[in-house]
């Protein structure tokens, strides 16, 4: 009892500091922030490349594969003509990304079933939209035969099994990691800051003469961290459970993103401190730890499917503590599954005590010397 | 002293030259600021590559239980598809891959696929999917029946005729990494600038070294273009590491090492007056890093990072239009590759950009003259 109130008084002295800090706040929810900007951006732009047309042939088929291209969700058809020239000028000045071309005799070489072939030319300047533009000339086609019904050549049909019960559209999917890096962010620049303040302010003299124990000392420091990140999680998670984006389905998944949270949340905060109290700056605690912040981010799988990563990230993801929190929530969250629960607590919950140990140990030290 | 009386000029000179020189033993004494200032942006650099690693392919495992011609060609049609990386396994093997992640789909090639198909019968093939987002799901979704078609065009040309004949611009194709870190370079760029001049103007307002050189007999520009001048030459040290990485490391030749050299030139002077800019307006170091990582993101989303902006969103590609990073990234394409992603020519981009920097540098010195207008130094 006799420690509790030092704690208290030390917790409440933290946040009211931090609460008059706009550039703290700021700087801890600027860099989620950023990435929920590059992803509005990245899922509207997804795929959707212009391009020309350019149709020779008036036959029904002919329209048909027009009328498919037009509806295609890879495609944005920008220019419709009969001008081979006036599409190839617009290729030319970066208008469209290519030139579909629908030669004369289309129908009538679909009709005598000889080759009949639909050119695409391709500004090929990188192999990621290239290889986009490669699939969705095909793609149209197959969609094309398919749209045949009985009639279509095509003899093999897809049989679809889905793990899940629901797709998560990608925004919203990318709405996980990007709460981990805020919660990242936050304990570590909140209790970093608010631990180096006290160099800074040259407090740490008062604090070490006042009549309380360092345990008491180190405990309000690590409190106080693991409350602010806390306060900024509860924001998302109850904004993100009001708008439906963020909320989980039962009581149990209420209770395991909330102890997933509580658990980076804490070692978030132990990290933080461990820096401050090692670097005793303001500018170095922002230096070390957003950069930190964001490593751990990309490293855990942060704007894509660790799946689609190499096997050798994968195995360096499978190291940072992130990846975990991360695989956590979607699953509480999008999924209503406690897949890989117990590991992922586990190695959260030995997170937060080796991160703990770390910021006493750094605290205890820089208070010594 | 007499001499510099009646020459402003060399007066001004020594007054940038004296600025640079203090700014530079400045940021030296703080080695640990200095060394993350390097750091950081190409930190940024290498993290944003990883994002081009993944490359848009599903790890697709492929169980062939027929291992007829026709079995055979359909799993070529896959890996011929762009959008797959096979790995062809068993079914146990293949479920333990997708358990563990390292699959996104599991295709099985039904053990009656060749008969089936030589009869004209329909054949079922089994597409297991671990539907985690809606975006790859659906690339799934339409790779597969593509490779489906591709393969039908192969195996029995004389029933699907229509084909994609393919006319490439370029002689031949650059990876998606080659593309990207040449983009990242101009975030990479103007982060490092940010950084380093806005926490250089930012310290003489936090050690209170400003009032000094507020009430210094020194023109407001001499002092400006100075400090200025000492960040260009600290960031000068992350953007040489950042070219031995790029050309070096991961490989990307300059087409035209002029203009590389051009270009670098005016995109650090245009973020480092940019970063004195903010670190004036905002006083404080500690809020340099985040201001400068929150704004360098997004920019660097909008302005044709991935491909011309021109081809994105309309509003996106008009408003992107209007900052610096857009016209950066265009040169820089131009620079390495031969590229053009505007409608402008590379000389435009480039005489635009050189508008930005000369801009930004008066915009920068006039808020330090509106400072001290003020006698606004705390």
């Amino acid at each position: 009892m006799n420690s509790l109130f030092p704690i208290l008084a030390i917790v409440r002295k933290d946040i009211s500091v931090w609460l008059r800090q706009p550039t703290s706040i700021a700087g801890t929810v600027l860099p989620a922030i950023a990435f929920m900007v590059i992803l509005y951006f990245g899922a509207q732009a997804v795929g959707r490349n212009p391009v020309a047309l350019v149709v020779q042939d008036s036959g029904p088929h002919a329209q048909e594969l027009v009328n498919i291209l037009s509806d295609s969700g890879a495609f944005k058809v920008g220019m419709i003509t009969i001008t081979p020239q006036k599409a190839e000028d617009a290729l030319k000045q970066v208008k469209v990304a290519a030139v579909i071309t629908i030669p004369s005799n289309f129908d009538a070489a679909y009709n005598a079933q000889k080759p009949d072939p639909v050119t695409i030319h391709i500004n090929n300047l990188n192999l990621d939209f290239t290889n986009d533009l490669r699939r969705s000339l095909p793609s149209a086609i197959t969609e094309f035969y398919a749209e045949k019904g009985n009639s279509s050549p095509i003899q093999i049909h897809v049989k679809e099994t889905d793990l899940r019960s629901q797709d998560i559209d990608l925004l919203r999917f990318e709405l996980v990691p990007n709460l981990v890096l805020l919660l990242t962010t936050a304990g570590i620049v909140n209790a970093g800051l608010a631990t180096a303040r006290e160099w800074e302010d040259s407090t740490i003299k008062e604090l070490l003469l006042a009549p309380i124990s360092k345990t008491t000392l180190i405990a309000g420091k690590l409190l106080s961290g693991w409350i602010t990140t806390l306060l900024i999680a509860s924001v998302v998670l109850v904004v993100g459970a009001a708008s439906g984006y963020l909320r989980p389905e039962g009581t149990i998944y209420w209770i395991s993103t909330l102890v997933i949270v509580l658990l980076i949340a804490l070692a978030s905060a132990a990290l933080g401190v461990a820096i401050g109290a090692a670097s005793r700056r303001f500018q170095r605690v922002t230096a070390i730890g957003i950069p930190l912040s964001i490593d751990l981010f990309f490293l855990s799988g942060g704007i894509t499917v660790a799946a689609f990563l190499p096997a050798w990230l994968q195995t360096i993801a499978h190291f940072v503590p992130t990846f975990y929190g991360t695989h956590a929530l979607q699953m509480a969250i999008f999924y209503g599954s406690t897949e890989g629960l117990a590991l992922d607590l586990s190695i959260l919950g030995a997170t937060a005590l080796v991160a703990g140990v770390l910021g006493v140990l750094s605290l205890r030290r820089s208070m010594i010397a | 002293m007499n001499i510099l009386r009646f020459f402003p000029t060399y007066r001004s000179l020594l007054v940038i030259r004296v600025m640079a020189i203090k700014d530079i033993r400045s940021s030296l004494t703080e080695r640990a600021f200095m060394i993350t200032s390097v750091i950081i942006p190409i930190n940024f650099l290498l993290l944003f590559l990883l994002f081009a690693l993944t490359g848009g392919q599903a790890p697709t495992a492929i169980v062939l239980e027929d291992k007829g011609p026709y079995a055979q060609q359909f799993l070529s049609a896959m890996e011929h598809s762009h959008s797959f990386i096979i790995q062809q396994t068993t079914s146990v093997d293949a479920q333990n891959l997708m358990k563990k992640g390292q699959v996104v789909a599991i295709v099985t090639v039904p053990d009656n696929f060749d008969s089936l198909l030589r009869q004209g019968n329909q054949v079922q093939l089994r597409v297991v999917l671990n539907n985690l987002n809606v975006d790859f799901t659906n690339d799934i979704r339409r790779a597969v029946p593509l490779a489906i078609t591709s393969f039908y065009a192969n195996a029995f040309p004389n029933q699907v005729v229509i084909r994609a004949h393919e006319v490439d611009s370029y002689s031949h194709d650059t990876g998606y990494v080659q593309y990207l870190v040449v983009s990242l370079m101009v975030v990479s760029v103007m982060l490092g600038g940010l950084l380093q001049a806005g926490s250089n103007a930012a310290r003489e307002y936090e050690k209170g070294t400003i009032k000094e050189l507020m009430l210094a007999p020194a023109s407001i520009w001499a002092i400006q273009i100075g400090k200025i001048l000492g960040a260009l030459l600290l960031n000068s040290l992350s953007v040489v590491v950042m070219i031995i990485v790029i050309v070096f490391l991961i490989g990307v030749w300059p087409e035209h090492w002029d203009e590389l050299f051009a270009f670098v030139l005016l995109l650090m002077i245009t973020f480092v007056a940019l970063g004195a800019l903010i670190g004036t307006l905002i006083r404080r170091r500690q809020a340099v890093i985040p201001l400068s990582i929150g704004l360098s993101t997004p920019v660097f989303f909008i302005s044709g990072a991935f491909g011309p902006a021109v081809w994105g969103d309309q509003v996106t590609a008009a408003i992107t239009q209007l900052q610096p990073v857009y016209y950066g990234i265009a040169n820089f394409q131009h620079a390495f590759h031969n590229f053009t992603t505007t409608s402008t020519s590379p000389a435009i981009d480039g005489f635009i950009l050189a508008g930005f920097a000369a801009l930004i540098v008066v915009i920068s010195a006039l808020a330090l003259s509106y400072s001290r207008g003020r006698g606004d130094v705390h």
